[in-house]
Formats: C-alpha cells, structure tokens, sequence
C-alpha cells in the first residue's frame, strides 16, 4: 500500500507538468522531462523487483531457505505477470520517447505507469516473507 | 504566493521521490537530478524492458 501512495506520487509529480527545473541534454524537452523522470523510475523499481523474484528461486545459492524461498510454480505465476509489466514499460517509454518537444504528453502515459505500479504491488505481495524479501522491499522503499 | 506554494508542493513530491530513491534507483535520480534523462537513457530502458520481457516469457513457459 505504501509503494503504491509512493509510486502515485511519481505518477503525479511527473505529470504535474512542469518544475523540475533539470538542465537538459540529449533532445529531451523540458515539457517531457518530469514524465521520463517518473516512467524511469517505475522502469527501475520494476527491474530491481524482477532481478530479485529470480534470485529468490528456490535452489539457487541467494534464494531463502525451503518455505521462504520461490517454487517453481509461483516462479511461472509472476514471470507471467512479469512479462506484462515490462510490455506495459517498454510502450510507455516509446510514447514518452515518441512526444515531440514542447508537446504535452498523451493520457495513456500516466494509466500505463498506474498499471505497472499495481502489478508490481500486486507481485511483491505474493512473494513468501523472507529476509531476501524485505531487503527488496526496503530497496524500493515499501519500508 | 503561487510560486511558493508550487515550491512547498514539489518540495513534499521530492521528499516522496527521495524515499524511493534506495540502490536501484539512486543512480537513476541522481543523474535526473543533476542532468534530466537523455534519448539514451529512454532507449536503453526499451532494451533493458525487452529483455526482461523475453526472460518473463521464457519463464512463465516453464
């Protein structure tokens, strides 16, 4: 629940429009950059939680002992819902790399960066507890 | 007024930003913040998504 106020947080901040006050390189127009700040960032929580998920399967050196650790069949549940989340993250950061400068960006931006911060709060709440698990968790910041 | 306002609630939003900002996305913010992100940076999160979006699939088939 608090990653998901966090990750609404970024939602909001980056469309809020404007106010990052950054300085600009690569052709990135100032209009766009708070939207490329918060899909970045949700791009990078999701990465941080998937690279973990597979560190975590059982049998593997980092994985938490037997009943902590991820089975095979909870393995191929989340990769499923992996494999969403990062299509959802690839589109929307080709829409935020298609807005043209100085152009405000499209709705979609913010729905598909919502969709991914549930599902990633929907993946981390079926992970078993475990101390691999709330090191993750405290890495994105849930704690 | 409305510029301190504006100020006081980006202030809060980057309080909120900053407790996120941990390990994995530390290097992130800090380059935002001291630069903005770059076509590159877009581009190379595609690539980073596409791959892990292969590594899903494969998995999720078992």
């Amino acid at each position: 629940m608090r990653l998901r106020r966090l990750l609404v947080a970024v939602v909001l901040f980056g469309l809020a429009g404007s106010g990052w006050g950054c300085a600009l390189r690569g052709g990135v127009a100032a209009v766009k950059q708070p939207v490329a700040v918060s899909t970045l960032t949700v791009h990078h929580v999701l990465m941080a939680v998937h690279n973990a998920e597979r560190a975590m399967r059982c049998g593997l050196p980092t994985a938490p002992s037997a009943g902590m650790c991820v089975t095979p069949e909870l393995h191929r549940d989340l990769s499923a819902r992996f494999e969403t989340a990062f299509r959802w993250d690839k589109n929307v950061l080709r829409l935020v790399e298609a807005v043209p400068e100085g152009e405000m960006e499209p709705a979609a931006i913010g729905r598909l960066v919502a969709q991914i911060s549930q599902m990633v709060a929907d993946i981390l709440a079926a992970l078993p507890e475990s101390p691999q698990k709330a090191a993750l968790e405290a890495r994105v910041g849930v704690r | 007024m409305g510029t301190f306002l504006q100020l006081l609630e980006w202030a809060k939003v980057g309080q909120a930003l900053w407790k996120i900002g941990q390990p994995a996305v530390t290097a992130v913010l800090a380059t935002i913040r001291a630069q903005g992100v770059s076509t590159a940076d877009l581009q190379a999160a595609i690539l980073e998504a596409e791959e892990h979006e292969r590594i899903a699939h494969d998995e999720a088939q078992g």
